[in-house]
């Protein structure tokens, strides 16, 4: 018997989970199709800029936002069961190795809440559009206006997105959720709560430690690429010098590539591995 | 075999055992009695793999319980005395559970729940909590897991169901399998358990085979007063003083576990010198 993986095994234990839980999920997503609905609605009948209809960036903020507020709300419940003694007895010993429970809490809390939701948005964004459309072009055609219908958009292509914002938010989304599932199975009560303020505390300390060492070194920036720290003349409020000779300082390109690296690729496997090793070792 | 060498346990606060050493062989019933906040469900938990001891050894098998690993989960199974079970009908709730432990047995399953009369066709929420209860031992039997490991299995569970679950249990002991259970309602394992260990603050107060304790020790009534002073433990009743004395005779009486507790309790250390061999030998003249 293989004491680590087997498809089998991990295939009950999805089956399992989604037979306990398939009740709990299918109201959370009416639940939040009918939140999604009514903030579209309010969107379309109360916002001052209604004519505009639902926008490009309506559209994505409304995504990203609460694909991460949702996303972590979810993620928190996840190994919530480790709460209960009862129901963490039950779970701990189900004959099923700790990657599998773990690979079972990915797949649900990162790869099939993220379709899901995506679909969910999809439907009410689509519904919603199209319902707009009818409303608006009435309104327009009453006042011998011309309407242009909005359109559902790609949300993760733009145009004119030089920081390709879309991939920074799922990038984060990763980090976000993959730290609410570590906090679910750290933390036995308020895991939401204590995971949030932890993220907060780990966002604080980068933010200082940031500030410390803008501090202790030669005024200025880095590139956004991280391979160039321009500096600036004075203060750190004053405006830097043109770009080039002495008032910059080039890094060789594998700083860049290691730091960025390790920001957009290394986070949420780490978060992984940490779950892992805490799902390994909880007590109850 | 589960074997218990030198075990350190304590919680943030509580020590709950310090240096324990302890066999649990197949092919018995243990009963593990102790007072409330002994250790009994701190024991089956350490074993099940459920809390790390901070020191000592652990084995069950070749297996290290904490590491919690797949084959093991299959051979141990506990029954703790408050569980979950969800809300499904119990078809449902065997074809998603039972598939994880290979050695499972429907015809076993559906034998004891028979036995317990507990109707197949019901959802489990609906269930009081003696039924469902009942539903976990049948569970837990039908596994086949070799250490089967209960808590307080007995609570919530009527008078008709007390004696079924004592003859269920007996009837799934084999050379294979080893039970464990913990109570403090000791009249509840009486004809079932083939060996008892108390454990009080922490350490093994009695450990010893139920044979043996018949063959060493006489529980009987009476009203002779020389009996009652030299008995380990008296208890008034109308039929006369119940007692826990010496077994002078060597005819076996029908052991009494509750009084036998208390005066393990009240007198460990004498009935302790009873089982002592050295103590047997001088009483034997040699």
């Amino acid at each position: 018997m293989n004491q680590v993986f087997n498809f089998q095994r991990f295939a009950l234990l999805v089956s399992k989970h989604w037979v306990d839980n398939k009740k709990r999920y299918s109201l959370s997503i009416i639940a939040f199709i009918g939140l999604l609905f009514l903030w579209f609605v309010y969107q379309m009948l109360f916002e001052e800029k209604r004519y505009h209809n639902f926008g490009a960036d309506f559209q994505v903020r409304t995504y990203f936002i609460s694909l991460l507020l949702a996303g972590s709300i979810y993620a928190s419940q996840f190994f919530s069961e480790l709460g209960s003694r009862s129901r963490g007895i039950n779970y701990l010993l189900m004959p099923a190795s700790v990657l599998e429970k773990l690979l079972c809490g990915l797949l649900f809390g990162i790869v099939l809440y993220f379709v899901v939701f995506t679909l969910s948005f999809y439907f009410v964004n689509t519904t919603m559009n199209f319902l707009a459309n009818i409303f608006n072009a009435n309104n327009f055609e009453s006042l011998g206006l011309n309407y242009t219908p909005s359109k559902v958009i790609n949300v993760f292509v733009r145009d004119h997105d030089p920081l390709n914002e879309a991939s920074l938010f799922i990038r984060a989304f990763l980090v976000i959720q993959s730290a609410f599932l570590l906090g679910t199975v750290y933390f036995r009560r308020y895991s939401f709560l204590k995971t949030a303020i932890a993220l907060v505390l780990i966002y604080f300390f980068f933010l200082s430690g940031g500030a410390y060492f803008s501090e202790h070194i030669l005024s200025g920036r880095f590139s956004v690429d991280m391979q160039v720290y321009h500096l600036y003349t004075g203060g750190i409020d004053e405006i830097p010098l043109p770009p080039g000779g002495a008032n910059e300082v080039r890094l060789p390109v594998w700083h860049s590539t290691m730091y960025l690296s390790f920001f957009r690729y290394t986070v949420p496997p780490i978060l992984w591995c940490a779950t892992y090793f805490s799902l390994k070792e909880k007590e109850i | 075999m589960i074997r218990l060498h030198d075990l350190h346990f304590s919680y943030k606060k509580k020590q709950v055992f310090n240096g324990l050493y302890l066999d649990f062989s197949p092919g018995h019933i243990y009963g593990l009695l102790g007072k409330n906040g002994a250790g009994k469900s701190t024991l089956l938990r350490i074993i099940a793999g459920l809390l790390y001891p901070q020191n000592g050894k652990i084995t069950v098998d070749t297996n290290i319980p904490v590491q919690r690993l797949p084959s093991f989960l299959q051979d141990v199974f506990l029954l703790p005395e408050e569980f979950h079970l969800p809300d499904m009908p119990i078809r449902k709730f065997l074809k998603h559970h039972a598939p994880f432990y290979s050695r499972f047995s429907h015809e076993q399953f559906e034998k004891y729940c028979a036995d317990f009369d507990v109707p197949q066709g019901s959802t489990l929420q609906g269930m009081s909590y003696g039924q469902k209860k009942k539903v976990m031992i049948a569970f837990a039997l039908a596994t086949n897991a070799r250490y089967v490991l209960m808590d307080e299995p007995s609570n919530g569970l009527d008078i008709m169901s007390k004696s079924r679950f004592r003859k269920v249990l007996a009837e799934a002991l084999d050379e294979e399998r080893c039970m464990i259970i913990s109570t403090h309602q000791v009249k509840d394992l009486e004809n079932l358990i083939d060996r008892i260990t108390i454990i009080d603050e922490g350490k093994i107060l009695f450990d010893k085979d139920i044979e043996e304790i018949s063959k060493k020790l006489s529980f009987h009534v009476s009203f002779d007063e020389s009996e009652t002073r030299e008995a380990f433990y008296v208890e008034p009743s109308l039929r006369g003083n119940a007692m826990v004395s010496r077994n002078e005779s060597g005819e076996e009486s029908k052991l009494d576990l509750e009084l036998l507790y208390k005066a393990i309790m009240v007198n460990g250390d004498m009935i302790k010198d009873v089982f002592n061999p050295l103590n047997q030998l001088h009483e034997s003249g040699i």
